[in-house]
Order: C-alpha cells, then sequence, then structure tokens
C-alpha cells in the first residue's frame, strides 16, 4: 500500500494540527501534579505498576512536570564545574557541626526552625513515637501549627525519656513508659502517597496504665485538599466505636484524640476519609490490635 | 540482646542495629534509632550533594538549607526504619538530597510558576486556528471544509490509538527529542523511533487518497 503522505504533503502537518488539539484539551484538564517524591521515584525508576503508569500518562499531558522531569535527568549529569564551585573542607566541617545540633535538637527538645533566615520553611524535630504502621518513605518533617500539638510534642519528649529509660531497662521496644496522666501518642503513617493504603501488618500497640487519651496523628503529607475530614473508629465486630470531624493543619497533618474508657482491648480499624465535591473518599485505613496494661 | 526483627549493621558506622517491632529499630545509638549518619559519611556525601542541589537550581545559602534538611530527614528516616536497603545508603541519601532540592525549587517558583500556568492556559484556551498550520494563507472555504474533515479523522484516529503509540507522537509533536522522549516515558530511544513512526503511519493510513489526476 502507497504512503499517502508521500503524495500529500499536507497530512503530517494535519496530523500534527490534530495531536496539538488533543494536547491542548488534555493539558486543561490537568488539575492535579504528582508530588516531588513521586516524581523522583518515577525517574529513577522506583515508581512501579499503575502508580508509573499513572504518572507517565499525566507526564504525556503536563508540560510544568515534564520539564521538571528532564531537568532532574539533566542534573544527574556531572558538570564540569561542580570541582570548582564545590564546597571547602572547612565549609563541609561547619555543615557538619550545625547537622549534630540540629540532630540533637531534633531528638531532645521542642520543634526548632532549621534557618532563622527562612522561617517560613522551618522544620519540626519529629516527635519521638510509640508506633509507626507501614512508613513507606520517609515522612516530610513538618512544624506542629496547633497549640495542642506542640504541647503534645512536648509531652512526647518527655515520655521518650521515659521511653529510653524503660529501654534501658529491657522494656518493650514499642511502648511507652507509663507517665499517668499523660496522653498516649502514636503515628499513623501514609503508606503511599496519593492514595493512602491499609498497614501491610496488624501491630500492637501497648498502652501502659494510666496513661489516657490516646492521641493518634497522621501526616497526610502531598495529599490533595479535601474540603472536610473525619475518622471512624470501628471494633473488630465491626460496631462504630467513635466518628468525629477533623481539620488538617497547614502542615498537612490530622490528629484525633480518645479516651482511654471509649476503645476496648483488641482489634481496631481506624479509617480516614475526605469529602470533596460532595463525595466521600476513604484516604487511609489502618488495622491495629490494642492493649491496655494495667 | 535478641533480635526480633533480625540484626542488621549500620552501613554507616558499623555498629550492629538490632530490628524492633512495628517498624521501630533500636539500637545501641538509642531508642528508635536506626543507623547514625557518621562524621565520615557526611563528610563524603556533603560534596556530592552540594553539586546536585546546585545543579537543581538551587543557590547561595539556600543550598545549604536544603543539605541539613536533607541529612535531618535522612536521619529521621533512618531512625523510623523507612531505609529498606534496596540500594546503597549512599543511594537512598541522594534521592532524598534530589527530592528536599525539588520541593524546594517548587516552592521557590511557585508564584513563577502560576504565572506561567495562567500564561499556558491562555495559549491553551486561545481560539488560534489549528487549520493556519495545514493550509495556504487564505484558503478557500472548499480546502477548509476539506481541511476540518482531515482533522476529525485524525482526531479520532489519535483516539484510537493505544497509549504506547499516542504517547511518543504526542511528545514529539510537542517538541521533545527521541532522547527526552525515552526519558519522559523509561523507553529506549530506538523504541521511541519505531512507535512515533508506526504512529504516524497509522494516522496516514486514515487520510483520503488524492483524486485521481491530481497535480500531486
Amino acid at each position: 500500500m502507497p504512503d499517502p503522505a508521500a503524495k500529500n504533503p499536507d497530512i503530517d502537518p494535519a496530523i500534527d494540527a490534530a495531536v496539538r488539539a488533543w494536547s491542548e484539551r488534555e493539558a486543561r484538564a490537568v488539575s492535579t501534579h504528582p508530588s516531588a517524591d513521586d516524581l523522583v521515584d518515577y525517574q529513577e525508576g522506583r515508581l512501579g505498576g499503575s502508580a508509573a503508569e499513572a504518572l507517565r500518562r499525566h507526564l504525556v499531558r503536563c508540560v510544568s512536570c515534564r520539564q521538571e522531569l528532564l531537568s532532574l535527568e539533566a542534573c544527574d549529569q556531572e558538570q564540569p564545574e561542580d570541582r570548582a564551585a564545590g564546597p571547602t573542607a572547612e565549609d563541609t566541617e561547619r555543615s557538619w557541626q550545625r547537622f549534630e545540633k540540629l540532630r540533637a535538637e531534633a531528638r531532645h527538645k521542642a520543634p526548632q526552625p532549621i534557618t532563622s533566615q527562612h522561617p517560613q520553611r522551618a522544620t519540626a524535630a519529629p516527635a519521638p513515637r510509640a508506633a509507626t504502621l507501614a512508613a513507606r518513605r520517609a515522612p516530610s518533617p513538618r512544624p506542629p501549627s496547633t497549640p495542642w500539638l506542640l504541647a503534645a510534642s512536648i509531652t512526647l519528649a518527655l515520655a521518650a525519656g521515659a521511653f529510653l529509660a524503660g529501654w534501658l531497662l529491657g522494656h518493650d521496644a514499642t511502648g511507652q513508659e507509663s507517665v499517668p496522666g499523660s496522653p498516649f501518642i502514636f503515628d499513623l503513617e501514609p503508606a503511599g502517597s496519593g492514595v493512602l493504603r491499609g498497614a501491610v501488618m496488624v501491630p500492637e500497640i501497648v498502652v501502659p496504665p494510666g496513661m489516657d487519651p490516646l492521641v493518634a496523628r497522621l501526616n497526610l503529607g502531598d495529599l490533595r485538599e479535601y474540603q472536610a475530614y473525619w475518622v471512624e473508629i470501628r471494633s473488630g465486630e465491626r460496631q462504630i466505636l467513635r466518628r468525629m470531624g477533623l481539620s488538617r493543619d497547614p502542615a498537612g497533618s490530622v490528629a484525633f484524640q480518645v479516651p482511654r474508657s471509649a476503645l476496648p482491648s483488641g482489634t481496631l480499624m481506624i479509617r480516614l476519609f475526605g469529602r470533596r465535591d460532595g463525595q466521600p473518599h476513604e484516604l487511609a485505613s489502618y488495622t491495629l490490635k490494642l492493649r491496655f496494661d494495667g | 540482646m535478641p533480635a526480633p526483627g533480625g540484626a542488621r549493621t549500620c552501613p554507616s558506622c558499623g555498629v550492629e542495629n538490632v530490628s524492633g517491632r512495628v517498624r521501630t529499630i533500636i539500637t545501641r545509638h538509642g531508642v528508635g534509632t536506626g543507623y547514625e549518619i557518621s562524621t565520615e559519611h557526611y563528610r563524603r556525601l556533603r560534596p556530592k550533594l552540594y553539586a546536585l542541589i546546585r545543579r537543581m537550581g538551587v543557590g547561595g545559602q539556600e543550598i545549604e538549607d536544603v543539605i541539613q534538611e536533607t541529612f535531618l530527614h535522612v536521619q529521621r528516616g533512618l531512625d523510623q526504619g523507612a531505609f529498606d536497603e534496596r540500594s546503597s545508603l549512599d543511594t537512598w541519601i541522594v534521592s532524598i538530597g534530589k527530592k528536599r532540592a525539588l520541593k524546594h525549587r517548587r516552592r521557590l517558583a511557585a508564584a513563577k510558576r502560576r504565572g506561567i500556568e495562567r500564561s499556558l492556559d491562555a495559549a491553551a484556551s486561545s481560539d488560534a486556528p489549528l487549520l493556519a498550520s495545514i493550509t495556504d494563507p487564505r484558503p478557500g472555504p472548499e480546502q477548509r471544509v476539506a481541511d476540518r474533515q482531515i482533522l476529525r479523522l485524525f482526531a479520532r484516529g489519535l483516539e484510537a490509538l493505544p497509549e504506547t503509540f499516542r504517547q511518543p507522537l504526542v511528545l514529539q509533536v510537542a517538541g521533545l527529542s527521541y532522547q527526552e522522549i525515552g526519558s519522559v516515558l523509561g523507553i529506549s530511544e530506538g523504541l521511541v523511533t519505531s512507535r512515533v513512526h508506526q504512529a504516524r503511519a497509522k494516522l496516514r493510513r486514515l487520510a483520503p487518497r488524492p483524486p485521481r489526476g491530481s497535480p500531486n
């Protein structure tokens, strides 16, 4: 069969015009963009399956993300000026000392900003944790932006001290040392970006005597904004124990607290929902075993 | 001490670590701490990170800020057992550095990008005559009708193309080189060339044949 294009030089420009029209239409439909983490994971070949396919489709439609990806490719190549523009040994030594100081602060003090020059990019110290569920990647350090969260972080720092003492005495690695009257705080971590999946295991969380209430936190990271959030706690028999509205702080975290007396020992299901355009969406689901000591 | 989650050796400091339950790692460094970033590790990796972050368009004091963010993020990830050892520790750290730099760049460029997006939107929503590129400056009415028909034909054909063929064609028309298309789609340059050629061939077959006796 003869190639029609060979007889009609207008055909390829017409194809190009149709492709451009398609691209423009598709670009207008793009409303969200992949997180920096996902983009780098894709570029480095660590994003697989449907997530990679979805990102590939996005890249075909989104000029800005495509440019970001191509710039990441370019940045992987070492440049001749790298050596000349590199840091001196003295710079690195100062940098190390600064890092050591910040690391110590992050571990032992209340949250501190990384730099006073850029307070808007302040980074919080990681709060000590009693339990972490399914952390797929290192979560972004974020500042606590609600007063009670700040208070909780300080309480956690105290609890961490008690935890350290308990560990040295051979206590369970996942438990907090009992500080009667203190909240028992644990983090629920996103297992993925975009859509959060359930934990891959069912951990047991042991609540020491006297610690009340239970506070669960979840950093939603770069997950898109929803108009409203709520959490549902069910027993192992699927009975709803609690349902409460949540607010997401500017740093992307949500948290909720439940009195010790409101929860039974045993299996619990925690499901987080968001509402957008009037439709509920399940954002995360965790199953865990709760055991009250004492 | 028993190792409920299996014993591992810290690639940074060489100290044996013990995995605890619920992905919490306990080591001799302290409670909740996994691998520890050592001085030597920091000194070895910082120049590499510095160059990478600079190449990503971050400049001045901000490079140091991103480096600090990176190492703190890394240490936090190590503390939480996020390093799964599927790659080397160095590779993992450089990857985190890249992510932090990209996030930093996104923050700084947000306002500018919004401006660019607005202009892109404006360009996309403008009623630029698509036929202008395929017709003579002043085509006659019959020619315009014929061109519209061809465009509709190709638009339908494009929708019907499998994505594996449509994607490289769309990127080629967007002005990317075959090498860049390969990077975006994660396929070889040779495969890009082949798919673009096949996609065009499939669409060309849709074009109406010129009438017999036409000058072309």
